[in-house]
Parts: structure tokens; C-alpha cells; sequence
């Protein structure tokens, strides 16, 4: 029996204690464990030889590696399956992750990740402005891009895109979005808002003045601090220019699309009721809150693939429990880093 | 001599050139135990044993037996190119020591990663090669580097009587498309494997304080490096009955050394959970995958069962396969041309040799005690590297 999902969507998401949540995440999860052992050998493989078999905790689910997904065409479903080719990161080209995605998964994410939004934005946005590109659609629709942007489209009536095909701001886009007085919000990846957007407001001095309106973002940080900008330096100047100290970063990944982890209001990760986080440290032990370790990441979403609960190459620490100034229960958690490329070879050179 | 700019010598000239003397000639021992003699009185070295383990190698008595043990009348054969991996640090030095002992000229690549025990050794030859003495030398010694570059490698192998590819297969393959002298002589070092037999007879007899000092020394083989060096034994076979508590006490004590002496982190952590999941999907895997702390995970099998292509699996970080098998001569189906090293326990080396022969193995090019498994020799992968670089004379 797979979870039911129908029953799940009518709980708020992010109401459960972590006690009452830990009840209903083991519960649904050691179903999709089951299923997921009964229709993937590679999961079932990795399950066998190298976990515990009673499971009574959330921590003691099996788990891949993030790279598997890379390196391995995982599915649960059988072959006949539409197969979906993701490109994991938003801006280089290798790293190709193979995410096995049928309609009931695609369903459940589009939904899941609807609901997530609008716990911020409230109610459904006239207008949502895209920081990107029309040609990411085009030319990367399977990049984890061109699916965020599918993904965030729903959450308004129509959309826009704010950059042209050079990725350079496109002309009269601004005065648009200063006379539209209808309800509208702002996504962008994090290194498009910072050097494609923002750069452009501060060089010509334009201040959005949009008070209330939500800009979403995510995809990572790297190309951003390569420009010696702080996350804090970020916040503000979206602020400044855009008018709004309503901006949402989030975490999240192609392997685990929809369930994504919305940054609340005083700068941490939640998840939702549909995920969970477990930092593991270099046993592979769950770590206490205030232990930095390496972020495993739990999903009630991925269906067609085994990709319910993965070990990322993120460093996390979980700050507190039920416990954030923002309201929402459960773990309260930040994403630190990555963890460092050493790529241990046996004897030999890189020629 | 060579000039590309792309090139940074680190050590010695590229106002090299060719220049062909006796093997073991007295001047290169001399200038051998020099830096063997700097080394050891450099305080800085007694934090890096391999740099330590060098100096003892390269003294005057040691290369003198080196050059007894050789065949006589041979001379060098040019200019050799030597091929360093990135990953073990010391492995130029023998290398370059080799390649001057068989009279030599050397341009030798250093590793990409930068060790601090490279930097020591490269300003101690430095300093030699200013000596009056040792003058020549400028003209047999360029230590390089240089970015990967096709170009380069092309240049270099072009000049080269003789090449020292020290692995591992794809590096091997690279440097078999550039074109060479007709006469060249190569010297490839593939990607190995090495297990470690032990006979649990004379094992169950053991002492528990000679067992912790077997599990010390096999500690030494296997975290060197973090196991991935070519000698590092991947698999850990008992042979005849064992006592279960005896193994334990191994198993136990290998786990304490380790987490006292090895620095596991995340990082190391997460890239060895991303290789246990590759050997788990590679292969149907039977073994049982076993650890208490993540720093030391045996992967069990049942009495007598071996998988296939085992040295296609490449456990790393303090991962073992572990076997018992009844009789030695199970063992074959272990052994492939890929299998390099045997450390041992409970054999006399005689046993071991006449495993091989009566087997007709195709592999094991080493057979050395346990702890020893990083000794370097000139013998390496089944041939005498000295006597490879150089070339004998014959008078009739």
C-alpha cells in the first residue's frame, strides 16, 4: 500500500512538532521503502549489504549516494516508463543525472512544490518575473533550471522573463515591472539575480521601490561568493533595489524536485512535511543539533526512482527543534558548504 | 636541453643533454649518501617517514649492494623521462635515484599535489648541485612541471631514450600515442592490486600482544595513503581454521590504531560511502558489508567464496574484503596479472614462491612481510628498473 497522498495534502506543512512529525514521516516513508526495495534492485542491493534491517528510526533508512544518480539509471518503474535526463547543475554541462520521472511523480512534485510556495506568497501571484532567460526553456529545459522554472511558473497566472538572450536585462522590461501595480514576485537562480539583475539596478541607479513582493532563489551560491558577495550583502541589496525584504532562498535538488527547503524570514531551512533532514557525521551516525556534518536529505515524493532519501556532498548543521522565531516546527537547519573536492586516485597523475 | 615556457624547472637545468656513464659510478653514490646524509640531519624530516625512508634507501652501503647485485659492464642509455604520480610523494626520488645509478640523464615530472616533503628534498639536491664536485649533475638533473599538455609530453618523449610511466592505466595509454625514438625503452606500471594472506594456524598460536603488532603493521599497509597506492592490500584472505576470538582481537585492534592514527573527516567519509555504493552496484556483492566505526568496514564472505573480477573492485579509505579459504591453493583464484603485492604472515618465503610455480600464476610480482608493504625497491612490478635503464655491454 503506497501512500496516500491525498490525505496528506489536507495538513498544513509545516504545523507537526518533530515528535508528531517523526510519527507520520516514519510511517509514510517505511512505505515507500518497501516499495521502493520491491521494485529496485540497486536500492534493494544497497540496502542489504550495507544497512541495518529493523528499522524503528528515520535515521535508519538506507540511502544513496547523491552521485549513484550520475552514475547508475535508477528507476522503480518498469522500462517502458518515460525516462527524463536531468542536468543537475544550472550552468555546466557535465554532471548529467539520470532521474527516472513518470506522471504520478511529476504530479506530485508540481503539486507539492505549489503548496510549499504559496505558504509564503499566500495566495496565487499575477504575474511572476523570471530573472532568466526564455532560451533556458528552450535550450535547457531538463537542466535543473529549466525545471525550477516550470516548476515556479504555477504559482502565477502568467509570466515574464526579465533577461534576453544574451542574458542581459531586456529593454522596457524595468518600466514594466514598475507600472505593473497587480500582484507579482520575482525567481531567479542566485547567481543570475546577483550578476545579471541586481549588478544591473545598482549600474543605472534603479530602484524597483516593489514593497511586498516576494523574490524566490536558489541554485546555489558558488558563482556568488566567487564575487566575494555575502549572503548578507545579497539580502540587502535585493532589498535596496528591489524594495522588498521579502526574498526566499531555498535548497533543494534535481534528485529530489518539488520537496524543496524554503529559507524562513530569520535565515534558516525548514523542512517541509513532505521532507527531511538528517546530518550525518563521518561514522554516518546522526548528528545532535550543533554538529556539523554531511547533510542527508529524505523525500515522501520520488516514486519512479529511488531517490526518497540521499546522501548529499552538502555540510549541514541543524540549529535548533521546533524552536525558530518564525513559527514553523520541526528541524531548523543551514547548509554550510560543499564538501571539499579531493578526489582520492590510486597511483597516477591527471594527464 | 629544451626550452618551453609552459615548462617550470623546479630542480636542476634543462641545459641537459646526453650523457651516458657506468651504472653505479662512484661520483652518483657519493652524491646519493649526500642527500641521504642532509636528510637525516634535517629536523624537519623526522616528521615525514617516506622522506626518512628515502635517506635510509639511498646511503653509500645500501646502493653499493644495489650494485653488486647487478650485472656487470652496463652503461646508461641516455636521456630518461620519468613519469611521477601525483599521489605518492617520494616515488620521484626513487625514481630520479634509479634513473642516475644507471647512468642517466633524468628529467623527471613531480607530482601535481604539492607535499612539503618534495619542497625538502628539492632544496637539498639543490643545494648539492651548487658543490664543485657535483657540478656534472646540472647537466643529468631537471626536475619539472608542467599543466597537462599533450604538446609537452609529445616534446619530451621525443627526446627520451627512455621512459618511466609510473601509472596508472590511462596515463600509460596517453603516453603510448606520442611518438618516440624507435629505440626507446619504456617502463609502464599499470594500475595493481595486493592482497594480504594470512595462515590463521600459526596465527591461532599467536600471543594477543603479537597479534595487535601484526594488526599495527597491517595498519602501516593498508591507511598509507589511504589505500589507494598500487601495494596497499585490498583483501584480507585466512587460510586454514581460525580462532574466531583471535580474529576479533585483530579486527579490534586494527579499529583502535586507526582511529587513534588516521584522520577521517566528512569528506573522507562521504567519498568512501560514494565508493562502497560503486562496489555494492558494480557486482552483485554476497559479502556482508560489516562496521562499527566507518573508519574500518569489512566486507565478509562466506568459506571458500570468492567473486569474480575481484580487482575490478577498488575498496579504498579502510575498506576490506575479508576471506577464509582451507587450503592455499584456493588462492589462485584470487590472483590475475593485475595482483601485485603479497603480504604475508605464517610462511616462510619459500612456501610462497612454490605457490606460485605450482599454481602457474600469472601474477604476484611481490612477496613481503606484513608492514613492509611500502618498501621501495629497484625490483618493481616484476622488473629490475636499473637494469632496464641501462644497457649491457658485451665483449667477446
Amino acid at each position: 500500500m503506497l501512500i496516500n497522498y491525498s490525505k496528506i495534502f489536507k495538513e498544513n506543512l509545516f504545523d507537526k512538532t518533530q515528535k508528531d512529525k517523526e510519527i507520520f514521516f516514519l510511517k509514510n516513508f517505511k512505505k515507500l521503502h518497501n516499495y521502493h526495495q520491491r521494485n529496485s534492485k540497486e536500492y534493494l542491493n544497497i540496502s542489504k549489504t550495507l544497512f541495518k534491517s529493523n528499522i524503528n528510526k528515520i535515521e535508519n533508512f538506507p540511502f544513496l549516494h547523491v552521485q549513484m544518480f550520475k552514475e547508475k539509471n535508477l528507476k522503480s518503474v518498469p522500462n517502458n516508463v518515460k525516462v527524463k535526463t536531468f542536468n543537475s547543475s544550472g550552468t555546466s554541462g557535465k554532471n548529467l543525472s539520470m532521474i527516472n520521472i513518470d506522471m504520478k511523480t511529476s504530479l506530485l512534485q508540481s503539486k507539492i512544490l505549489n503548496r510549499i510556495l504559496l505558504s509564503v506568497l499566500k495566495e496565487k501571484a499575477d504575474k511572476i518575473y523570471f530573472i532568466d532567460s526564455e532560451t533556458t526553456l528552450k535550450t535547457m529545459q531538463n537542466s535543473a533550471r529549466g525545471v525550477a522554472i516550470l516548476g515556479f511558473k504555477q504559482i502565477a497566472n502568467s509570466c515574464e522573463f526579465i533577461l534576453d538572450n544574451n542574458y542581459n536585462v531586456k529593454e522596457n522590461i524595468i518600466e514594466k515591472i514598475i507600472a505593473d501595480k497587480k500582484k507579482i514576485c520575482f525567481f531567479g537562480f542566485t547567481s543570475l539575480v546577483w550578476l545579471n539583475f541586481l549588478n544591473h539596478l545598482k549600474e543605472k541607479k534603479i530602484f524597483l521601490k516593489k514593497t511586498d513582493t516576494i523574490l524566490f532563489h536558489g541554485g546555489g551560491w558558488k558563482k556568488v561568493e566567487e564575487n566575494k558577495v555575502s549572503k548578507s550583502k545579497f539580502n540587502l541589496e535585493c532589498k535596496n533595489y528591489i524594495g522588498s525584504n521579502k526574498i526566499y532562498n531555498y535548497y533543494g535538488m534535481i534528485e529530489q524536485t518539488g520537496s524543496i527547503f524554503l529559507e524562513c524570514e530569520y535565515g534558516f531551512y525548514h523542512p517541509s512535511l513532505f521532507s527531511e533532514i538528517i546530518i550525518r557525521d563521518e561514522n554516518m551516525m546522526p548528528c545532535n543539533p550543533g554538529k556539523i556534518g554531511i547533510i542527508q536529505v529524505c523525500s515522501l515524493l520520488p516514486i519512479s526512482y529511488p531517490g526518497h532519501s540521499i546522501l548529499t556532498e552538502d555540510v549541514g548543521e541543524i540549529f535548533a527543534i521546533d524552536t525558530c522565531k518564525c513559527g514553523r516546527k520541526g528541524k531548523v537547519f543551514k547548509v554550510l558548504k560543499r564538501i571539499k573536492d579531493s578526489e582520492v586516485r590510486g597511483c597516477s597523475d591527471v594527464y | 636541453m629544451f626550452i618551453d615556457k609552459n615548462i617550470d624547472i623546479i630542480c636542476g637545468s634543462n641545459q641537459i643533454n646526453s650523457y651516458p656513464h657506468d651504472v653505479g659510478n662512484e661520483l652518483i653514490v657519493e652524491f646519493l649518501n649526500q642527500i641521504s646524509k642532509t636528510i637525516l640531519n634535517e629536523k624537519k624530516c623526522k616528521t615525514f617517514p617516506d622522506l626518512a625512508s628515502f635517506a635510509f634507501w639511498c646511503r653509500q652501503s645500501n646502493i653499493i649492494k644495489i650494485k653488486n647485485s647487478l650485472k656487470k659492464n652496463r652503461f646508461g642509455r641516455g636521456i630518461v623521462l620519468h613519469i611521477c604520480p601525483s599521489n605518492v610523494a617520494m616515488n620521484y626520488a626513487y625514481s630520479l635515484a634509479f634513473g642516475l645509478i644507471a647512468g642517466n640523464t633524468n628529467i623527471v615530472r613531480l607530482p601535481s599535489v604539492k607535499f612539503p616533503q618534495v619542497n625538502i628534498l628539492n632544496n637539498i639536491i639543490k643545494h648539492q648541485l651548487k658543490k664543485k664536485k657535483f657540478k656534472i649533475f646540472n647537466k643529468r638533473i631537471c626536475l619539472i612541471a608542467y599543466k597537462k599538455s599533450d604538446d609537452i609530453s609529445n616534446k619530451l618523449s621525443m627526446i627520451s631514450d627512455a621512459r618511466l610511466i609510473w601509472g596508472g592505466d590511462q596515463t600509460i595509454n596517453t603516453f603510448k600515442k606520442y611518438e618516440t625514438k624507435p629505440r626507446v625503452v619504456d617502463l609502464y606500471f599499470a594500475n595493481r592490486y595486493s592482497l594480504c594472506l594470512i595462515n590463521s594456524k600459526k596465527f591461532n598460536k599467536l600471543k594477543d600482544i603479537q597479534i595487535k603488532d601484526l594488526a599495527r603493521k597491517f595498519f602501516i599497509d593498508s591507511y598509507t595513503m589511504s589505500q589507494n597506492a598500487c601495494s596497499s592490500p585490498k583483501s584480507l584472505i585466512w587460510s586454514g581454521s581460525l580462532f574466531l576470538k583471535k580474529k576479533e582481537l585483530f579486527w579490534n585492534e586494527l579499529s583502535d590504531v586507526t582511529s587513534n592514527k588516521f584522520d577521517f573527516d566528512i569528506t573522507l567519509s562521504n567519498k568512501k560511502m560514494l565508493n562502497l555504493n560503486r562496489i555494492v552496484l558494480s557486482k552483485n556483492i554476497k559479502g556482508k558489508i560489516e562496521f562499527k566505526k566507518f573508519n574500518l568496514v569489512r566486507i565478509k564472505y562466506k568459506k571458500n567464496e570468492i567473486p569474480k573480477n575481484l580487482e575490478s573492485l577498488q575498496p579504498n579509505l579502510g575498506t576490506f574484503f575479508e576471506f577464509e579459504i582451507s587450503k592455499n591453493s584456493i588462492l589462485k583464484k584470487f590472483i590475475s596479472s593485475r595482483t601485485q603485492s603479497l603480504t604475508y604472515f605464517g610462511y616462510n618465503h619459500f612456501e610462497l614462491l612454490d605457490l606460485i610455480k605450482k599454481n602457474n600464476l600469472s601474477g604476484i610480482d611481490r612477496i613481503v612481510k606484513i608492514g613492509n608493504a611500502f618498501e621501495m625497491s629497484h625490483i618493481w612490478d616484476g622488473s629490475n628498473i636499473i637494469e632496464n635503464l641501462s644497457r649491457e655491454i658485451q665483449i667477446i
